[in-house]
């Protein structure tokens, strides 16, 4: 199994065996060692998608590179056919092998956190799982494949998040996950019967599909529009997936789960899914200008909400998963500036920052999950304080990520934010409808810079700095956790740190050439209306420069507040802002009275009005009923009436006969 | 010659007949006796018109009523002796309470003749001994 | 098995459930081993049919006759199979004097003993045996009272779904049709569990017999206004479908009054013979009936009613509204039955939401999936159709293993009111794992069966080019069903698994599932994988009946176009 798709199917086989194998651990004997099933999974995984990236590079030279399995049918009727059918270029495996690297570490940091649960081996398996569906959905090449991996994913994180079921908070946010998750698929279910109606019911497969759409919106400009409706439709499914506005509240609670979850969540398998739509999905987008805008304006909108939100949370993973939902909003910001800058280098920048941000995300977590641990599942910032020298090792890690989620020059996340704001800024100097658009996002872009610089540090200060405080839930543990949970931080601080620089400009842009040679982004360069010429992308010294000043200005403010550590002060002035920010501007509250609530009376109202369409079906059996009160007279015990009746019955119908007849 | 029609008529009469006797009378075996010369006449009339057209369909179907008549006839007269062993009656209007509930009772205008009292034979001047008088049912009507 | 012998094999699979019946009546007191013993037998047959005849099945390349049914294996066929053209049987039931005017050559109308199999069939046939093995299993312990004439009547139940089910003569199909509700009434009347059993027993029996009867009415209007050539009536389906669509193309050809005067004809029996199906499916307002019936019937009969009697009604809109009335079914299927089905989707799942027992939830869920069922069969493409198909028996699995759950949930606490429980997960977890995959089963996820066939029916709404409707905003409907789906399945499992424990009151500790606990859910649960991640195993040989049938909604397409 040296082909490329073998071995893709190499990963999803090694993942799918991990899931069932740790499914039968779960009994007494064998459930302390259930993790290492997965653990060894996922390393290998993560091996052999290297391997396959390596080998996919070393295909791909100046051309074009694309694998794809032989198509197996699923299921066919008429002219809908869906087959279980994968791909493998340059988009697929970058992802795939950021998954498997991240996941791998994850689980190992897990074996240790989730030490002594009573859900040990059921948590390592349905983490199989997920990984395993995040792993398909990227490497899927049809689109109902794709849902399936997509709902697969969806389910994991349901189970997942609901972890601890007896917490009733758990139970809220994993329904909440799920239902919100699901509510943006289905736009995308139907996203994707429209464009099977656009490819002329021809084809469900990704690669096959977009070059027939593709032609017919060439040949029939006036299927732009049934173009732009689908395109919208698929980006419902990821808004709900990836958490962009107005569908992002399910991650800040989804945090109700164990926090290496959450690291998988905000970094390597669920929330990603939705950037990789749309960066896959590219040469559709590409041919619906209004669907670009509308991306970007989620992306800018959701972007400098989340970062708002996240400045005064208490929690210190809701700032970390408001942060997450700020970063989604860039490289959403990214993907929409498609048709104005060249796609390859939108859909690079968007996931550039995908790369990057899943180790320093990734990182964060775990680094968060370590407190916590110590802690004694205390994650209140307003609880402890001054950990520094309590935990180094996670304090060191997490001053790593911090950094690099602020974009502090020279680091991953640094590199990865400069080539989403280049490429707003080359959107907004291009030509075009949406130029005003691009320039109003790229401010709110540098302010959201800002904004996640300050947050950031406001956390880390307050967790780490000031005076030592300790909750006394933590009990005899709060130390430096063990070795098994800091190896993974400290790998993770490294990628945090350098990857960044490593892949792009240290490597003469190794990431933007490789991904570029994905068929699919050639596709939507060729697409009519986009700005094809793939310019030499310069390094905007000036750009970098603000932006980097922005966030070592935030570092700076978040240190003058914050530097001696909690409790912390709110200027009277700014108290309105902060109550606003703490409270997520009341969305949570809104939403409930808006659309919860209503659909729950409604629910009501149609379970009364069953009742009532129910006495009116009774209604009917009142007739015969009433009939029969009339009737009843005549029952009246005596022979000779009935006889009487019967033979003057009979007189009156034979006379009837007798007289018609001789008519 | 008699023709079709001379049967069509006693046929006829003896419907006739058992209709008003079946309507009018109340008591259960003379209604029954009217019920069944009913059933004759149309067995008249079969067996008149197997006669006309010179096929067998009517006597078959005559046989039919007969054998018909006759478990009719087993049925019905344990049936009456069922009735009468619960009402000592055999007034068809007796059995009324077998209306539908709510329904008021059919009051009798013209009430049935008490029975006349057993009429004295005539007898002859005891010539010996008096012989004693034995219990014996009294007859049943 | 060769074709020779699965001929053999058909009558068998309806006469050995009625034997079954006998049998276990006469036994009385051991009849559950019996009862099962029997009814595996008859999954053994169903397994025998099913391996033998799906090859032949799959192996069609195309209709014999376009626009035609197609049946397979018809016990009685003088041809013995070979004969060119579809099969057809010489076992008379009922012979009607002819009245042709050409002559007596011909032998008269004849109800006949038309069993035959085909691709849809052939499935939901398989559906019903094994329904009966999971019904028994379900009823292990909950049945004390008399269960040897318990277990009878679910065997006539079941004898009269096969039947109805295999028939291929419209008479005979309405005699099993009906031979369903005598056995549905005394089993909710007489073993069910809540205080209004017999009220609910005595609406569902008026309620469906009299659909039924208009049904009745409707389909004998269409043998009356559908003659062979020679004036002979005739009670075969496949023959049928024949006359309509000749007389329909003959009346095509004569002109637009003509067509129209046909087409008129043809609504009022469409309408007719919607009336039972309408009601025995059920499609929104004719459902009042169901909420009562599932919750009052003992558990396994509640399985049996959903997963088979339903299909009944969804069975019957394919085999008789479908075929033999194609050009209303056309006119008004999406428009009229389409919009309501469509109704019903969002009424019934926001009715399932507000209920707090989970029987009655699940319950209205089904109203909520079958209105789904409805609208892909309208459709009437191959995509519909084939997706409405494989729906019903995907169906017919999910929501009888969701009965399943509630009772076991009712063998130990004697209640399935969901606001009693709490944090099931700790205390059963081999029944949470079960419940949680059945679950996302009935809420259609992926690589569980009910995904393949939702989308198949969406794909053919998509495709309907039906006039005069809107196959896409239906569409709309049902995606947004499938969401109101989740929305109240997940908030059950949240109520139910999810937060602190909390059970009500019982006087021994109940425990974790029994072995036909695990036998029960973990078929089903297998079954419902399987079909998920394989349903191209029933596609394949349902595709030439399914594209017979789609090319009689083509041709009624290409009149109304006219």
């Amino acid at each position: 199994m040296s082909d490329p798709v073998g071995l893709a199917l190499t990963v999803l086989a090694l993942l799918l065996a991990a899931t069932v194998v740790t499914a039968c651990f779960n009994t007494s004997l064998l459930r302390k060692i259930a993790h290492w099933p997965l653990i060894v999974a996922c390393g290998s995984a993560a091996v052999v998608a290297l391997v396959l990236l390596l080998k996919v590079h070393d295909a791909a030279g100046d051309a074009a590179v694309r694998f794809v399995s032989e198509p197996v049918t699923w299921f066919q009727a008429g002219k809908l056919a869906v087959n279980f059918t994968l791909t493998v270029d340059p988009l697929s495996c970058v992802m795939l092998a950021m998954i498997t690297f991240v996941a791998t570490w994850i689980a190992i940091f897990s074996g240790s956190y989730m030490h002594g649960d009573r859900g040990f081996a059921r948590y390592f398996a349905v983490m199989g799982l997920f990984v395993f569906s995040m792993c398909g959905l990227v490497l899927a090449n049809n689109f109902f494949l794709l849902i399936a991996f997509w709902e697969g994913v969806g389910v994991c994180s349901y189970l997942l998040v609901g972890f601890y079921y007896d917490k009733p908070s758990a139970a809220a946010a994993a329904r909440k996950a799920f239902l919100v998750t699901r509510l943006g698929d289905t736009g995308l279910i139907l996203g994707l019967f429209f464009l099977w109606r656009l490819t002329g019911y021809a084809t469900t497969d990704l690669t096959t599909s977009f070059d027939l759409i593709a032609r017919a919106v060439r040949d029939n400009p006036a299927k732009v529009e049934e173009l732009t409706a689908a395109c919208l439709l698929l980006f419902c499914g990821a808004v709900g997936k990836s958490a962009q506005f107005p569908l992002y509240v399910w991650l800040p609670d989804a945090m109700e789960g164990p926090t290496p979850v959450s690291a998988l969540i905000h970094a390597a398998t669920m929330v990603t899914a939705g950037v990789y739509l749309v960066a896959r999905c590219a040469p559709l987008y590409a041919m619906a200008p209004e669907a670009q805008a509308v991306v970007a304006w989620a992306g800018g909108i959701t972007a400098i909400l989340a970062a708002f939100f996240a400045l005064a949370q208490n929690d210190l993973k809701r700032v970390l998963a408001y942060s997450t939902v700020s970063q989604l909003g860039y490289m959403f910001m990214a993907l929409g500036t498609m048709g104005s800058v060249s796609p390859t280098f939108a859909v690079t920048a968007a996931m550039f920052h995908l790369f990057t941000h899943a180790f320093f995300k990734a990182l964060l977590f775990l680094a968060a999950g370590s407190v916590m641990h110590a802690m004694g599942g205390v994650i209140d910032m307003r609880r402890f304080g001054g950990l520094r020298h309590v935990m180094p090792r996670t304090h060191l890690t997490f001053l790593c990520g911090a950094a690099a989620l602020a974009g502090l020059p020279l680091l991953s996340g640094f590199w990865s934010k400069d080539m989403i704001l280049e490429a707003l800024t080359e959107a907004s100097e291009h030509p075009g409808p949406h130029s005003g658009t691009f320039y109003t996002l790229l401010l709110v872009g540098l302010a959201t810079a800002a904004m996640t610089a300050f947050y950031t540090f406001r956390a880390y200060f307050l967790t780490f700095w000031g005076a030592r405080r300790i909750p006394e839930e933590a009990g005899h543990h709060a130390h430096e956790s063990p070795a098994a949970m800091t190896v993974p931080l400290v790998v993770l601080a490294f990628g945090a740190l350098f990857i960044g620089a490593a892949v792009e400009p240290l490597s003469g842009h190794a990431l933007s050439h490789f991904l570029g040679r994905t068929p699919s982004l050639e596709l939507a360069s060729a697409a009519p209306g986009v700005h094809a010429a793939e310019a030499a992308h310069g390094f905007d010294w000036a750009l970098a420069g603000i932006s980097s000043a922005l966030a070592i200005g935030g570092v700076l403010l978040a240190w003058w507040l914050y530097g001696g550590g909690g409790p912390e002060a709110v200027p009277d002035a700014l108290a309105p802002v902060w109550v606003a920010s703490r409270n997520k501007l009341y969305v949570d509250e809104i939403y409930h009275g808006a659309f919860v609530k209503p659909a729950e009376t409604l629910a009501f109202i149609s379970r009364q009005f069953d009742g009532f369409l129910d006495a009116l079906a009774r209604l009917i059996s009142y007739v015969p009923r009433a009939v029969g009160l009339g009737l009843r007279p005549i029952q009246n015990g005596l022979v000779q009436f009935y006889a009487l009746s019967m033979a003057l019955g009979l007189a009156v119908l034979l006379s009837f006969v007798v007289f018609r007849i001789s008519r | 010659m008699i023709g079709l029609w001379h049967y069509l008529a006693v046929a006829a009469a003896l419907f006739g007949i058992g209709l008003v006797g079946f309507l009018t009378r109340r008591n259960l075996i003379t209604m029954f006796l009217c019920a069944e010369m009913m059933l004759q006449g149309v067995a008249i009339n079969l067996v008149a018109f197997s006669r006309y057209h010179g096929n067998l369909h009517g006597q078959v179907f005559t046989l039919f009523v007969v054998a018909v008549a006759a478990c009719e006839a087993g049925l019905a007269l344990a049936l009456f002796l069922m009735l009468y062993r619960r009402g000592k009656s055999l007034d068809a209007s007796d059995w009324q309470g077998l209306r539908e509930v709510g329904v008021s009772q059919t009051l009798d205008t013209e009430p049935l003749a008490p029975a006349p009292a057993e009429e004295a034979l005539p007898t002859l001047t005891p010539a010996g001994a008096r012989p004693a008088r034995t219990e014996e049912e009294p007859a049943r009507v | 098995m060769t074709a020779a012998s699965l001929r053999l094999l058909l009558p068998w699979l309806v006469f050995l459930p009625l034997a079954s019946a006998g049998v276990v009546f006469a036994l009385g007191r051991p009849a559950k081993r019996i009862a099962l013993a029997l009814a595996l037998v008859h999954v053994g047959l169903t397994a025998l049919l099913v391996t033998g005849a799906r090859p032949i099945l799959a192996d069609r390349t195309a209709t014999s006759e376009a626009g035609k049914l197609d049946p397979h294996f018809v016990p009685g066929d003088p041809t013995r199979g070979e004969g060119t053209g579809p099969q057809r049987t010489a076992i008379n039931l009922l012979s009607l004097p002819s009245r042709s005017p050409t002559g007596s050559g011909g032998p008269g109308p004849n109800v006949q003993f038309f069993l035959g199999v085909d691709g849809i069939n052939l499935w939901l046939v398989a559906l019903a045996s094994v329904m009966l093995v999971a019904s028994i299993l379900v009823s292990w312990d909950g049945v004390r009272d008399r269960p040897g004439a318990y277990y009878a009547w679910l065997f006539v139940l079941q004898a009269g779904a096969v039947g109805a089910f295999l028939s291929f003569d419209v008479i005979l199909f309405y005699v099993f049709f009906e031979l369903t509700l005598i056995p549905s009434f005394f089993l909710i009347g007489k073993w069910g569990t809540g205080s209004g059993r017999r009220d609910a027993a005595r609406k569902f029996f008026l309620y469906t017999l009299g659909g039924s009867l208009l049904t009745l009415v409707g389909v004998i209007g269409v043998v009356l206004a559908n003659p062979l050539p020679n004036g002979d009536l005739t009670f075969s389906v496949p023959d049928l479908m024949a006359n309509v669509s000749r007389s329909m193309s003959a009346a095509a050809a004569a002109g637009p009054e003509a067509l129209a005067a046909k087409k008129a004809t043809q609504a009022w029996l469409f309408v007719a013979i919607m009336a039972g199906f309408a009601v025995k499916t059920p499609i929104w307002p004719f459902h009042t009936w169901l909420p009562g019936a599932y919750s009052e019937a003992p558990p396994g009969v509640t399985m049996l009613l959903s997963s088979l009697l339903a299909k009944l009604g969804t069975f019957g809109i394919l085999r008789f509204a479908l075929a033999l009335t194609p050009d209303a079914a056309l006119e008004y299927g999406l428009p009229a039955f389409g919009t309501l089905a469509g109704f019903g989707i969002i009424y019934a799942a926001l009715c399932a939401f507000a209920q707090r027992d989970v029987k009655l939830m699940v319950a209205y869920s089904s109203v909520s999936h079958l209105g789904f069922l409805v609208l892909g069969l309208f459709a009437f493409n191959a995509e519909g159709l084939a997706g409405a198909t494989l729906h019903m028996v995907n169906h017919g699995l999910s929501t009888g293993a969701l009965f399943a759950l509630t009772a076991f949930l009712l063998d130990r606490y004697k209640t399935s009111d969901m606001t009693q429980f709490g944090g099931l997960i700790g205390r059963f977890p081999l029944f949470a794992f079960f419940a949680f995959a059945l679950c996302f089963a009935s809420i259609g996820l992926p690589g569980l069966n009910n995904f393949a066939s939702e989308m198949l029916m969406m794909g053919g709404l998509f495709d309907a080019r039906n006039p005069g409707s809107g196959g896409v905003g239906l569409a709309v409907v049902a995606a947004v069903g499938i969401f109101l789906s989740a929305w109240y399945v997940l908030s059950m499992l949240r109520r139910v698994f999810f937060q602190p424990l909390k059970e009500p009151m019982v006087p021994d500790r109940p425990t974790d599932a029994t072995w036909r606990e695990k036998l029960t859910l973990g078929g089903l649960l297998a079954l419902c994988l399987a079909l998920g991640l394989f349903p191209q195993m029933l596609l394949k040989p349902m595709a030439a009946d399914v594209a017979a049938l789609a090319a009689v909604g083509d041709a009624a397409r290409a009149r109304a176009g006219k």
